[in-house]
């Protein structure tokens, strides 16, 4: 295989220079912020000279680590392959056919930005097993990175431009999506503030070991709190809390929205691939090979779906799936975030090359008998701690109104099963396979029909007589797997052998029975 | 396209061709028998040294359900887990209690792999797993023939070396 354009690089590269005190600001930073914290709970009075010192000597530690490291990782291009040395005392070298390649992924934080570098996420697409051959170089220079883009994903005929070393700075074409000011709106129907929350009280909560509990009870503003709860009764004090929650959710899901998402812009590549860019603090760059595209997830989580916004993922190998180091790369499915349906929908169509998104299309429903089997998983699992709260409640040694509580779990659990029946549903559609399924998020997945490399049937002993198959159909892609659950036998059967002329087929036949 | 409602013809999953080597049943029933003698010896101990009626009675219960679960689910499993090979793809039914059928197209496979446990050493048996580029699509048939296995082995290999590209 020729490579026009940049010519291959044989020679073996390092990483960037600088990377060695930029991968060493955040330990060093984390570092630093300990110690502020712990000081500031503490008192100066208790820090002597030993604590400092010990300091000195970890920054100097993880700078010498960081140098090593960076002196440790080699990495080159060749013609057919791309190779990366690296480890401290293991000694790695990972070799990955270019042909494998699926996405290139730049990520640009604060720091990295300040110094110019951008670290290069490259996406194999294999998974499960000895697969750890995804390939990170961290960091590297915003040049070299956008050039090592341009080259890595330039393969095939349709390449006729002349690009020399990062030339495709800006796409000629519109953006098929743009962040505009009206998706903002549907910010505050995620849980992201939420989550933040949780996450920096989990962070916090670390450093308890340093609070002095009962000099906290003992101080003003929390004795305050306490005899304003008795003041005005705890009914009040719930809705005053689940207000603040909402207050405060809206308004960090909103920063965060914008923080995560703003500038986004997806376009359409001259060279067959979509890119998308992102992120106002953290930079992402994500290119992905159109051609390995299997199909689109449209999610909506209950709230986003009732305010009539939708996220979308890519279907794809290479991306979603867990990277090197056993986590996921954040978002690397990601193709819109919380956006107007409408939009998502445009979006998805264009991406999979239709005029309407088969994400829309009307969907066959899934037989009655299947909200049955969905009410035997919700219902009794949500009646367990109710039962579990009441036996010690019966014999006197515990209160009564916590299992009373505990049975508010039952309605919701029904409600659940409900929801999650209405949003079963399936279709072919043209060249895709689409299936719908989940409670509290609506997912619907598109999965392209000569994507699927496998059929998987399965079918519970409770599943027989009301003649219910789940179907799922694998994909060679992170998540792709697509599970229409709980389907009516003969329907999905006929559905299944269509969607994959000749696969299916010589092992069905007539049920007598 | 056959998606028109109610008219639908009722369809099942017929069953793969073949079934695995008899010895199977052997040694599916050594494993379970070594399973429940591991568990009938841990509470035995129990009992050398204290023996209240109830423990008496579970260690009998255990002793009643493992007999039964080594004459029975053998054979079940064996009548249930059969298999296939075509032409254009690998099909492979298992389960009793949650039923399972793959199928997997020869063009679509990655690895096909052999394994064999000590206990299937002895008995001369092989399972071959089929893998494709998905997790939902390896298919296992369990406790082959050796020989029967190692064939099977070659013929879905030369299949999948026929095939160009990477399977994805």
């Amino acid at each position: 295989m020729t490579v026009t354009g940049a010519p291959p690089v044989t020679a073996w590269s390092r990483l960037d220079r600088r990377s060695i005190w930029v991968e060493a600001v955040r330990p060093a930073a984390g570092l630093l912020l300990a110690g502020a914290v712990a000081v500031t709970f503490r008192g100066w009075d208790r820090v002597g000279w030993v604590e400092p010192a010990i300091g000195a000597v970890v920054v100097v530690g993880i700078l010498a680590l960081s140098g090593w490291a960076w002196a440790t990782t080699t990495y080159r291009v060749t013609d057919t392959h791309v190779e990366l040395r690296s480890g401290l005392l293991v000694r790695q070298e990972r070799s990955v056919p270019r042909d494998r390649l699926r996405s290139v992924d730049l990520t640009v934080d604060v720091v990295h930005r300040l110094a110019g570098l951008a670290v290069v996420a490259i996406g194999t697409g294999r998974q499960g097993g000895e697969s750890d051959d995804d390939v990170k170089l961290q960091a590297v220079s915003t040049a070299e990175a956008e050039r090592l883009r341009s080259v890595l994903l330039a393969r095939g005929p349709a390449r006729t431009d002349e690009p020399g070393a990062g030339s495709v700075e800006e796409a000629p074409t519109a953006p098929m999506a743009a962040f505009s000011a009206s998706w903002v709106r549907l910010a505050p129907l995620s849980l992201l503030g939420l989550v933040a929350v949780g996450v920096v009280a989990a962070a916090l909560a670390q450093f308890a070991d340093a609070i002095d509990y009962g000099q906290l009870w003992r101080s003003g503003p929390v004795r305050s709190a306490v005899e304003w709860v008795r003041g005005v009764g705890v009914p009040l004090v719930v809705l005053a809390v689940l207000l603040g929650l909402v207050l405060l959710n809206t308004v960090l899901s909103t920063v965060l929205y914008v923080v995560l998402y703003g500038g986004f812009r997806l376009v359409r590549g001259d060279d067959r691939t979509l890119r998308l860019t992102y992120g106002l603090l953290t930079q992402r760059s994500v290119t992905i090979e159109e051609a390995r595209i299997r199909g689109v997830r449209v999610d909506e989580p209950l709230l986003l779906r009732l305010g009539g916004g939708a996220r979308a993922r890519i279907v794809a190998a290479g991306v979603g799936a867990a990277g090197a180091d056993g986590k996921e790369r954040r978002d690397s499915d990601l193709l819109l975030p919380a956006v107007p349906a409408g939009l998502a929908h445009r979006v998805t169509a264009d991406v999979l090359g239709v005029p309407d998104s088969p994400a829309a299309v009307p969907l066959r429903r899934h037989p009655r008998a299947a909200l049955r089997v969905l009410l035997v998983r919700w219902v009794p699992a949500s009646a367990l701690p109710a039962l579990g709260l009441a036996v010690p409640a019966g014999l006197g040694v515990f209160a009564h109104w916590p299992w009373q509580l505990a049975l508010l779990l039952v309605p919701v659990a029904v409600a659940g099963a409900l929801l999650e029946f209405a949003n079963l549903g399936h279709a072919l559609s043209g060249p895709f396979l689409v299936a719908r399924g989940g409670a509290a998020v609506r997912s619907t997945a598109v999965v392209r029909r000569d994507g699927i490399i496998a059929w998987r049937v399965r079918r519970s002993v409770f599943q027989r007589r009301p003649r219910l198959l789940s179907v799922t159909a694998a994909v060679a892609a992170g998540k792709g797997d697509r599970t229409i659950a709980w389907a009516g036998q003969d329907e999905v059967l006929a559905l299944a052998v269509d969607a994959v002329p000749g696969l299916l087929a010589p092992f069905v036949e007539p049920d007598p029975h | 396209m056959s998606t028109a409602p109610s008219a639908a013809p009722r369809l099942r999953l017929r069953a793969p061709a073949h079934q695995v080597d008899p010895r199977a049943v052997t040694w599916w029933r050594l494993q379970d028998a070594l399973f429940w003698v591991a568990v009938l010896v841990a509470v035995g101990v129990v009992l050398v040294f204290w023996r209240p009626g109830w423990l008496v009675a579970l260690e009998v219960a255990v002793a009643v359900v493992a007999l039964v679960d080594v004459a029975v689910s053998p054979r079940v499993r064996y009548a249930r887990h059969r298999w296939e090979v075509t032409d254009v793809a690998v099909y492979v039914r298992t389960g009793t209690v949650i039923e399972d059928w793959r199928v997997a197209p020869l063009s679509r496979v990655q690895t096909v792999d052999t394994q064999r446990g000590p206990l299937q050493q002895w008995l001369g048996l092989s399972t071959v797993t089929v893998t494709t580029a998905s997790t939902a699509g390896a298919l296992k048939i369990k406790g082959l023939d050796r020989d029967a296995a190692a064939e099977l082995v070659e013929r879905l290999t030369a299949a999948t070396e026929a095939t160009p590209g990477d399977a994805t």
